[in-house]
């Protein structure tokens, strides 16, 4: 009953049990926090211009030709509050939302990785987006689209949660610039 | 060391057999069992690759979830690309949504291009249906190292399986 082998046996069981409790309970107080306490940031989002051209969106040899549309937007957001004791990372990213038929889009334009709390004070002037949007049909066709702010936020141990900003900014895509 | 084949030690170690085997299945059953309530072929995934560092590093464990008809932008999914046996895990960063089917863009966080050059020729996006085997919804980090090891590593697959076989054989209960 009290070998080496059976000590060290008994040991790594509570260890084991021990940490997946812990987990267990640190995944459950992340889930508490993030429903009652966490209140949504404040977030302001400014279109400075779009364009739309064609050609190839991406470099790179999987790209067709076609119609794309390229912004630059003012971004201000202060997403301080989210940074909680298990917050490993949040990714923040602007998201463009259009109609179609029969497909309804959904593209994210700019993302951004923050680490640290002092980093999710965003204050983008003029940026251009990192991303071309083009459409699945080729064309836009001057549809109306939403512009919105949303993040995920990754936990050190536990659930990975979601969550829109409450900004959003309407804009329409101008009809196509240039053929080159 | 070897168990004589009379009576009492013959017993032994067929229970001990049996012991072995209702741990096993015990652990099938448990991963079959949450198969089904996820929805996904592959309920929990160990992290392989760099490319969505930094929020995942090799040897974390993700747990999928997969009855959601619709995935969104921003997710994180994990999914198979047709003639490929890894699983990729990656963020969805486009969607095109009708009653039908879903179409997806991916792109690893660490990476400078989306996924299309991961796809199949002259495949553009994925089919949320057919190719995507779950969202990430939990994440563990580290614990997932031990296998990366067992699996690429020769020679701890070796160590493993003889320290397996000198406990066997010195345990007795």
């Amino acid at each position: 009953m009290f070998s080496t082998f059976q000590r060290i046996q008994q040991y790594c069981g509570f260890v084991t049990t021990v940490t997946v409790l812990l987990a267990a309970s640190i995944s459950i107080a992340s889930l508490i926090e993030d429903h009652y306490f966490i209140n949504i940031p404040s977030a302001s989002i400014n279109l400075q211009s779009i364009d739309v051209r064609f050609g190839k969106p991406q470099i790179g040899y999987n790209y067709k030709r076609q119609e794309y549309a390229l912004m630059k937007f003012d971004l201000e957001a202060d997403l301080r509050p989210l940074f909680t004791w298990n917050t490993k990372q949040l990714f923040v990213y602007l998201a463009a939302t259009y109609p179609g038929k029969p497909y309804t889009n959904k593209v994210v334009v700019w993302d951004a990785i923050i680490k640290d709390k002092e980093e999710a004070l965003i204050s983008l002037r003029d940026a251009t987006a990192d991303y071309a949007i083009y459409d699945v049909t080729g064309k836009f066709n001057g549809r109306n689209a939403t512009l919105s702010l949303e993040w995920n936020l990754q936990p050190y141990v536990g659930p990975l949660l979601w969550n829109k900003g409450a900004e959003r900014e309407k804009f329409v895509f101008p009809p196509l610039k240039s053929t080159r | 060391m070897f168990p004589q084949l009379s009576g009492a030690h013959l017993r032994q170690s067929l229970t001990q057999a049996l012991n072995f085997c209702l741990v096993l299945t015990t652990a099938f059953m448990f991963w079959k069992g949450l198969s089904v309530v996820t929805d996904s072929p592959s309920p929990i995934v160990v992290v392989l690759s760099g490319s969505m560092e930094p929020a995942f590093q090799r040897g974390d464990i993700l747990f999928l979830w997969n009855r959601e008809a619709r995935v969104k932008v921003g997710d994180i999914v994990v999914y198979n690309v047709k003639g490929r046996d890894i699983p990729i895990v990656h963020r969805v960063v486009r969607n095109h949504v009708s009653s039908k089917n879903q179409l997806l863009l991916t792109k690893g966080d660490n990476n400078a291009m989306d996924d299309v050059d991961l796809y199949a020729y002259k495949q553009y996006y994925l089919d949320r249906e057919k190719e995507v085997i779950g969202a990430v919804k939990g994440y563990v980090p580290w614990v997932g190292y031990v296998t990366i090891l067992l699996s690429e590593n020769l020679w701890a697959k070796y160590a493993l399986l003889a320290g397996m076989g000198f406990l066997a054989m010195v345990q007795r209960e």
